[in-house]
């Protein structure tokens, strides 16, 4: 076969794996370089379906050609014909110089990175690792505070570290986590962090005290960065308190919210009592003298998961299952939303706006949560 | 249509778990009046401010938006002197966008929000919206001034 001879003479090294002829290992030769190329043709010697697996640098140097190498499918009558315009390619892509240097200095600078944070790494300790990617790039550091609470700072390495810094989540307030300096290495980013941490315990403490102790409404799950807790101190009435990460056990910010008229007597007590706040005594009892309470409202039992405000099966304009014995009957159709609702309260909505379009016994208009075109027909069609 | 067992539902909800620096609770023994506060948001000059907000609810909630207005003194584009409040999610289609879905917690978010990002192009106090345009130092500063002055609960 004359494609075959053609092949074996110009590329030797491009081996056919099987009797059919359709597919390919081996290497193609351009200038001096040689690259790994894998090469599947399917109905052979027609090249339709032709597709090409190859080394990560070759992938490189034909990044923006591949529709040439498409339409060379379609427009060479041969393998050989194939090969030769591949081969061409890769020499004008090396000639031009640019993807081969491209290549090059990248691979070496990335070697130089990984190296580098290795050696961080090793110079950190490896105890205080939790986690490394794959790539590098996110590196996940673990401590544990004197009273033997877990904290965890995550790191993202860029491209160019260590000539710019990594950027740093952690679990800490704000103000503390722009305090963590991101200078000159890991090591030494990890011990700023520790010491930050070391710095927050009385802060931890007294929040720890305050989700014990109270019921608190706000944040829903409190993380160590949240600085301020909605406390519940009566029927309607609850206060937000905000504790200062640096001097934790002195009087906090306290914010009042509720009805007016049960506001006034705690609000009365913190005016004639806030002085005598005493940093000596545990925070909570302070805030119990302060508003004048014996004892914290304890979270009702069942608050262990916040109930949604709309349950399964109930219609989203009366909050009701059952209304007059009838269950929601009317669905939105788009699939996003699904809401349910009673006849009776989508009709009584959609008629109530002009928008709506009303023909024989339906009426024709929008979906209160989605928008989307929805129609009912009137009540009355069901009665008796 | 029981409109009673959806406020009572509403408020349950609001009192156990409330969004972040929002309160709603009834001002008497009707549920017709309520007294909700909403904390300003950080960054803003509204920040630390707890703003009082009287909601009235309709005969006909929730076919009708409730009526809220408010009660602290606030400096700002599309909130007048009387505490009445210029946004479209507060009146009835075609002009606004009111639906009976939105609920108590939600409106009082977005009145939240609106604090945060005031919209001069629908103004009601419109040497507010051009201050707020043309001169946002200046704006800062007297909003700043009112939320002191207002909003601070002083103890």
């Amino acid at each position: 076969m004359n494609d075959q001879l053609l092949v074996l003479k110009k590329f030797p090294l491009v081996v056919p794996q099987n009797r059919d002829f359709t597919l390919y290992k081996g290497f193609i030769q351009a200038g001096s370089e040689e690259f790994y190329i894998c090469l599947h043709v399917p109905h052979y010697p027609f090249l339709n379906d032709l597709s090409i697996r190859c080394s990560w640098e070759l992938s490189v140097i034909l990044q923006g050609h591949e529709k040439n190498l498409n339409e060379w499918t379609k427009s060479c009558s041969s393998l050989f014909a194939y090969l030769e315009c591949l081969q061409n390619l890769i020499m004008k892509c090396l000639e031009a110089g640019t993807a081969a240097s491209l290549l090059h200095s990248d691979h070496h600078l990335l070697v130089k990175t990984y190296k580098h944070i290795i050696s961080e790494l090793e110079v950190l300790g490896l105890d205080h690792v939790l986690h490394v990617s794959s790539s590098l790039n996110e590196v996940k550091l673990q401590t544990v505070d004197q009273a033997g609470r877990n904290h965890i700072l995550n790191l993202s390495l860029g491209m160019n570290y260590p000539s710019s810094p990594p950027v740093i989540h952690a679990d800490l307030p704000e103000q503390l986590v722009r305090n963590i300096k991101t200078g000159s290495s890991l090591a030494a980013i990890y011990k700023s962090f520790v010491q930050q941490v070391s710095g927050l315990q009385m802060f931890w403490e007294v929040l720890d005290e305050v989700d014990r102790e109270c019921w608190v409404i706000d944040p829903d799950n409190p993380t160590r960065k949240d600085m301020y807790r909605r406390i519940v101190i009566g029927s309607n009435v609850s206060i937000q308190i905000t504790v200062d990460p640096f001097n934790a056990t002195k009087r906090p910010d306290i914010k009042f919210l509720g009805s007016e008229r049960a506001i006034i007597p705690f609000k009365k007590s913190l005016t004639e009592k806030f002085q005598f706040w005493s940093s000596d005594d545990g925070f909570i009892q302070n805030l119990k003298f302060v508003l004048g309470l014996s004892g914290f409202p304890a979270a009702p039992a069942d608050t262990g998961h916040p109930q949604d405000l709309l349950h399964q099966g109930e219609c989203a304009i009366c909050f009701m299952a059952r209304l007059e014995g009838e269950l929601p009957s009317q669905a939105c159709d788009n699939e996003k939303c699904g809401m349910l609702y009673h006849l009776s309260c989508l009709f009584e909505w959609l008629q109530t706006l002009p928008t709506s379009n009303k023909s024989f016994n339906y009426v024709h208009g929008e979906c209160p949560n989605c928008s989307m075109a929805i129609s009912c027909p009137k009540p009355s069609l069901y009665e008796n | 249509m029981n409109k009673s067992f959806r406020l009572k539902r509403e408020l349950e909800y609001i009192t156990k778990s409330p969004p972040p620096g929002i309160s709603c609770v009834p001002k008497g023994d009707s549920l017709d009046v309520l007294d909700a506060s909403i904390v300003g948001i950080k960054d803003t000059p509204y920040e630390s401010g707890v703003f009082k907000i009287e909601i009235q609810i309709p005969e006909k909630y929730p076919f009708e938006p409730p009526c809220a207005r408010f009660i602290t003194p606030v400096y700002h584009p599309n909130i007048d002197v009387a505490g009445r409040i210029c946004l479209d999610l507060l009146r009835l289609p075609p002009k606004g966008t009111w639906r009976p879905v939105i609920t108590l917690s939600g409106l009082l978010t977005s009145l939240q929000m609106l604090l945060t990002q005031p919209n001069p192009d629908d103004p009601l106090m419109t040497e507010i919206a051009d201050e707020y345009r043309f001169n946002r130092p200046e704006y800062i500063r007297k909003a700043k001034e009112c939320t002191m002055k207002h909003a601070f609960q002083s103890i």
